[in-house]
């Protein structure tokens, strides 16, 4: 049988244990959020450059259409 | 004893609650990352999508406008001073010849100068693979009649 300081002890260790165990989780989350948000942020400045390309591409073309309208009409008239 | 086996369970609940406050947090993130990147991603789709629209709504209106002139005007070669200094090929001949035919246009011909070097094939056979001429004129074109026909 067990004496008291001993199972004390072993109680400690399981404590210590247990927080270890937390404290390891919480840290293997934090560096994955922190790579997850790391990939998005570049992957959020490339996109967003990209958007922002097509949105001036977009206008472009639709002022050209609006030209080619123009003419069209003029022509019809 | 008492008091430690106590101190130790609420060690374990304490700890349990830590944990799955942590994966929640953990989760939350994650999810609100992915929707950001989803709601980028939706919009770079959507503004990709309009300028397909786009590129076609004025390869169509560009064609109507052509026919438009063609049809007041009759069909001009833009650039017809530019071919004379290729007349002194047969290639020139037959390429000039389908310009002013209307066989094809003027984009579709630089296209087939072009793309014949990168297929290594004759103007007439790279213009056929690409679709712009019929095998048929092609055909009359390759016998040397282009100026009979």
């Amino acid at each position: 049988m067990l004496d008291i300081d001993t199972f004390s002890l072993i109680l400690i260790l399981s404590g210590l244990i247990l927080l270890g165990a937390v404290g390891f989780h919480y840290a293997n989350c934090s560096n994955m959020v922190r790579r997850k948000r790391r990939e998005f942020e570049s992957l959020s400045y490339a996109l967003e450059q990209k958007i922002f390309d097509l949105e001036q591409e977009v206008v472009d073309l639709q002022m050209q259409i609006d030209k080619v309208d123009e003419q069209i009409n003029s022509m019809e008239e | 004893m008492v008091v430690s086996s106590l101190l130790l369970i609420l060690n374990a609940v304490a700890s349990l609650l830590l944990f799955r406050l942590i994966s929640q947090k953990k989760i939350a993130t994650l999810n609100e990352i992915t929707s950001r990147k989803q709601s980028l991603q939706s919009k770079y789709d959507f503004l990709l999508g309009k300028k397909l629209e786009y590129t076609d709504e004025l390869a169509t209106k560009e064609k109507e406008l052509q026919t438009l002139i063609n049809n007041k005007e009759g069909i001009r070669i833009g650039k017809a001073a530019n071919l004379d200094s290729y007349l002194n090929k047969e290639e020139d001949m037959i390429s000039s010849y389908l310009l002013t035919t209307g066989t094809i246009s003027l984009e579709q011909d630089h296209k087939i100068r072009r793309k014949k070097h990168v297929l290594k094939m004759s103007y007439l056979a790279t213009g056929v693979t690409l679709g712009f001429i019929d095998l048929q004129t092609s055909e009359k074109l390759k016998k040397g009649n282009w100026e009979k026909i």
